[in-house]
């Protein structure tokens, strides 16, 4: 995947040459990869926050290398791909929505570590 | 308009019509809820307990019905109106954002609270999760209606080029057409859902099944649908005299009026005939549309002479929609008198108990009544929907001015008419899981859901096997559902990421209009695909508890499983295609056909991705149940094995 990756899109390294930091996401990746496969069956904590890292690894070295192209557009399009500033909303509303998220977020998180305080530690079979 | 534009109306109009019958129950519902838990709380009655959990499970039923038809909803503002949320999505991706931030998220993560957890927290906590899901039930009411007062009678915003930009958030939230559409909206909903409590007990009183219950879902049924009955008798009238003010057109439309006129007579019935230009036999109460107007018996009125063609409505739908909708308000008004004051005196004495007696033959025909009632609420309802929606489509290009609507038509096509719906919009669906917009946010979407998703499917499988043993011996099943191992494992989360999949809609409109609108139009058969599984896994996750038999059961578990691994295929295919690149036209719209975005490199991103959260579904089982849950969790290993990471197609 990585492989065909380089053939279908030949400019994905140029995030990655031109910021060479940007290669901690896909050298992340793997270490979660190796660590996954370590873990399993072994620490099942472990091995379920390695899959976590890897998959939010994967979704990382994609942004990475396609920033800040959202939708390329394939060779032969009239148009240009979509990117980050030609598919924005104006400021303005970037703005607003920015300031939603952040209050919003914040109350959220309040009461989902609740709900997840709630459900806490293992869960058992209990055929009452 | 292209036969196209037709298909997508009918479209979208069923979609809206048939959601909009959901959450007008569970918003009223929520509130009774919480209304019968305080009672609880205060009086220590534990059978206003049991009914609130009863009405709890018909809540969560159609609030799930309310996320999976509003999905589709969210959809097709990309898919069906995709210019409109490229116009209009600076502005209405702001308060369908909030909703989901604010209010979806509370309702659906207390709703998990309150249906699961009564054991483990305490009665305080869970009276406050039955508050919180009427608050936001309630509240995810109001930043729709707000997103529809917007299209109705926009404000806080600025035409820029080809699009809207928000001038103030302020402004949209407090428009003065919510002022009045709200609660209009909210207390049809508590009528509603006080009519289908009633209704309910009154069916188990005459069937002399669940006596006590059904006295109290009379009782709180009767006292909550008289008073709200009589405070919606009111807005009419005052959204009535809002409407003259900002949309003359509608109001022609709605009361016939096809010529303007000083001391316009309110006409109770007639037909109205585009042809001739007039109501034909016509009943009429002189001067009333002129007073509830204006206060003034002269006061002039303009008629649809005097509309612009352009904005001309369609006379007709309007017309009955509104009528049928008053006819049946006023059944339900004419209810207090005769069916609510007389037994709400009756049943809210504690002494006067007997007067329930269903041998009392007065009593039968009142539960009679009440019963029919149901079917009149709901509809009464639905089709204030058809009303208001088959009106606006004329709004904003008034608001515009005439010049901007025909610019708006060269535009945007077909944005004035394209207004998507309303109250109802996806009030659950459009509701957003609080992301920042930021440059993978369609991949980070796509990535998370399923994995999140998995674990659930992991569970299922762990579950099964655990079950499997006891399959034979009923009294080995779990008996209740709220006390099943496995459902304390899933539940409550599943409750929560029900919706996740839709709700990066909002955020996506509000941050990246041009990107939702040419990914959601252009992807138009992978995302009803998307769809179709989204729902099925819903309804397969809310279905499966509903009947104890293991032919229904593994049915429902086939689905869930099945949806969800095409799900994670398909969220694979759509991260290889956003890698790979898509064919985009001059107009910057996707051109191509499903096949185009099946391609050996997307299959290959989809391969991928169900190994991965294969893998991570079965980290999540393995790492959840207790260590009496082990030898089974062998068992969900081997099962999962072959989503273990093979790795193969690195």
């Amino acid at each position: 995947m990585i492989g065909a990756s380089f053939v279908v899109r030949p400019d994905f390294t140029r995030n990655f040459t031109a910021h060479v930091w940007l290669l901690a996401a896909p050298v992340a990746t793997l270490a979660a990869l190796a660590g996954a496969r370590r873990f399993i069956g072994r620490d099942d904590l472990r091995a379920f926050l390695c899959s976590s890292g890897y998959i939010a690894g994967i979704l990382a070295s994609t942004a990475a290398g396609l920033y800040p192209t959202l939708l390329p557009a394939a060779p032969g399009s009239a148009a240009p791909g979509l990117d980050i500033y030609n598919a924005a909303a104006p400021r303005s509303s970037l703005l607003a929505a920015l300031v939603i998220y952040l209050v919003g977020l914040a109350i959220v998180s309040v009461y989902l570590s609740y709900v997840y305080r709630v459900w806490r530690g293992k869960s058992g079979v209990n055929y009452e | 308009m292209t036969p196209e534009v037709v298909a997508a109306r009918w479209q979208f109009a069923f979609t809206i019509m048939f959601h909009y019958l959901f959450p007008v129950l569970t918003m009223g519902l929520g509130v009774l809820i919480a209304v019968l838990k305080t009672v609880e709380l205060r009086t220590g009655q534990t059978a206003y307990g049991a009914a609130a959990r009863f009405w709890a499970r018909i809540f969560a039923i159609t609030f799930a019905a309310g996320v999976v038809t509003g999905i589709p909803m969210e959809f097709q503002f990309g898919t069906n109106w995709s210019r409109f949320s490229r116009y209009a999505g600076p502005v209405v991706g702001q308060t369908l954002f909030m909703e989901g931030v604010f209010a979806f998220f509370a309702e659906s993560s207390f709703l998990g609270i309150f249906l699961f957890g009564e054991r483990r927290v305490g009665p305080r906590m869970h009276w406050l999760s039955a508050v919180m899901v009427a608050f936001g039930a309630v509240l995810s009411g109001f930043f729709i209606v707000a997103t529809n007062a917007w299209m109705q009678h926009p404000v806080g915003y600025r035409v820029a080029g080809d699009h809207v930009e928000l001038t103030s958030l302020w402004a949209l939230l407090t428009n003065p057409y919510v002022r009045w559409q709200y609660p209009h909206v909210i207390s049809g909903s508590l009528v509603t859902a006080s009519m289908v409590m009633a209704g309910t007990g009154a069916f188990y009183l005459l069937q002399r099944k669940h006596e006590d219950a059904g006295r109290i879902f009379v009782r709180v049924g009767v006292i909550a649908g008289a008073i709200f009955s009589m405070t919606s008798l009111f807005r009419p009238g005052f959204h009535g005299e809002n409407l003259t003010r900002m949309q003359p057109a509608k109001v022609a439309a709605m009361e016939g009026l096809f010529k303007t006129q000083n001391g316009r007579p309110l006409a109770i019935i007639g037909m109205p005939d585009r042809e001739r230009q007039e109501l034909m036999d016509p009943i009429y109460v002189p001067g009333l549309i002129s007073f509830l107007a204006y206060g003034n018996f002269d006061a002039r009125v303009t008629g649809l002479n005097d509309i612009p063609p352009t904005s001309d409505p369609p006379v007709e739908i309007v017309y009955y929609a509104y009528h049928i909708m008053v006819g049946l308000g006023h059944y339900l008004h004419r209810d207090p008198e005769r069916l609510g004051v007389l037994p709400v005196a009756r049943y809210a004495l504690p002494s006067a108990r007997d007067a329930l007696d269903p041998d009392d033959g007065r009593a039968r025909s009142l539960y009679r009544e009440r019963g029919r009632l149901v079917g009149r609420g709901s509809g009464s309802s639905a089709v204030d929907r058809v009303r208001a929606e088959a009106r606006r489509r004329v709004v904003v290009s008034q608001r515009h001015g005439r010049d901007d609507v025909l610019h708006a038509h060269r535009l945007h096509g077909t944005v004035p008419r394209a207004r998507p719906c309303s109250t109802c919009s996806s009030s659950r669906a459009s509701s957003t899981r609080a992301r920042r917009p930021r440059v993978a946010t369609n991949v980070a979407e796509h990535g998370v859901v399923p994995a999140a998703d998995v674990h659930a499917g992991g569970l299922r499988r762990a579950r099964r096997l655990r079950s499997r043993p006891g399959r034979d011996s009923p009294a080995a099943r779990p008996r209740s559902r709220r006390t099943g191992a496995a459902d304390r494992l899933d539940r409550p989360g599943v409750e929560r990421q029900r919706g996740v999949a839709a709700r990066r809609g909002g955020a996506l409109v509000a941050a990246f209009p041009t990107f939702y609108a040419a990914s959601f139009s252009g992807f138009y058969l992978a995302l009803m695909l998307v769809l179709w599984l989204l729902l099925l896994r819903g309804i397969g996750i809310e279905f499966r508890h509903q009947i104890h038999h293991p032919l229904w059961e593994d049915a429902w578990d086939v689905v869930f499983s099945i949806a969800s691994l095409l799900l994670a295929l398909l969220f694979g295919v759509a991260l290889g295609n956003v890698l790979r690149g898509v064919p985009f036209d001059a107009e910057g719209e996707f051109r191509g056909t499903f096949a185009v975005l099946l391609n050996g490199f997307s299959i290959l991103g989809g391969v991928l991705s169900v190994v991965t959260l294969g893998m991570h579904g079965a980290c999540w089982a393995a790492l959840r149940p207790t260590a009496t849950c082990r030898r089974a969790r062998g068992g969900s290993r081997r099962s999962a094995g072959g989503c273990r990471p093979r790795r193969s197609s690195r």
